[in-house]
């Protein structure tokens, strides 16, 4: 069982903190899930182009703690009791 | 002594934080420099803002703290500490404190910059402009 978080506008757009998701090998497999139990936005939010599966630059997955982008992308391996963070860029300011 | 620490409003005051660190000063310091993060009643638009709604992941203050701890070691400080404030915040309230104690005004001015750029780039705290028109998560 995979552990997902969500934070700032993903949280929003979820309705909810955190949730857990069974029987997925990948970050890949793990989008594909979400998209499906979230819809249209959160495919929105998290693809540039949901065909050529481009994730947009504004979404950071981290599995536990760190960045996919890091590791292999949306090939990158989920273990049982993982924990991903999904959340958008750091609030910054000057 | 590096800190990092998340409060809610009203946990920390700046005062008795800089009497606290003032009262347990080592006889080398020289020098003692604050940094305030206050909230601005005018969003990047233009829009006025009336509040400013802070989120953390539970990582923050570990984050905070070793931001803290980075800071204090690259310039030689005797010590760094950050509090940043997650909450509902007006605008003219205090976000962020940062205060560094070394020798020099030099380290301590350097200190104070870097950490904040640090924060800004590394800590997960995200924050959302309520305005007249709705609310904005401020992204970058």
């Amino acid at each position: 069982m995979v552990i997902v978080k969500f934070f700032a506008s993903f949280r929003e757009l979820t309705g909810e903190p955190k949730t857990t998701v069974e029987g997925v090998r990948t970050v890949g497999e793990l989008l594909d899930h979400l998209s499906a139990k979230y819809g249209q936005k959160f495919v929105q939010s998290v693809f540039e182009d949901p065909e050529s599966r481009r994730l947009r630059s504004t979404v950071n997955i981290l599995v536990n703690g760190r960045s996919i982008v890091l590791m292999e992308g949306l090939e990158t391996k989920l273990s049982d009791s993982d924990s991903v963070a999904i959340f958008p860029p750091i609030s910054g300011g000057e | 002594m590096a800190v990092g620490r998340v409060h809610k409003k009203g946990e920390v005051d700046l005062c008795k934080l800089m009497e606290e660190i003032r009262q347990n000063l080592g006889t080398e310091v020289g020098a003692l420099g604050c940094f305030v993060g206050i909230v601005r009643g005018t969003a990047k638009s233009g829009e006025r803002v009336d509040l400013l709604h802070y989120e953390a992941a539970e990582e923050a203050a570990t984050v905070l703290t070793e931001i803290a701890k980075e800071v204090q070691e690259r310039f030689g400080l005797e010590e760094l500490q950050i509090h940043h404030i997650i909450d509902d915040l007006k605008p003219g309230e205090d976000a962020i404190y940062v205060v560094a104690c070394g020798k020099h005004r030099k380290e301590v001015f350097q200190a104070l910059v870097e950490a904040m750029e640090l924060v800004k780039s590394k800590a997960p705290v995200w924050k959302k402009e309520i305005t007249p028109s709705g609310g904005y998560w401020v992204e970058g």
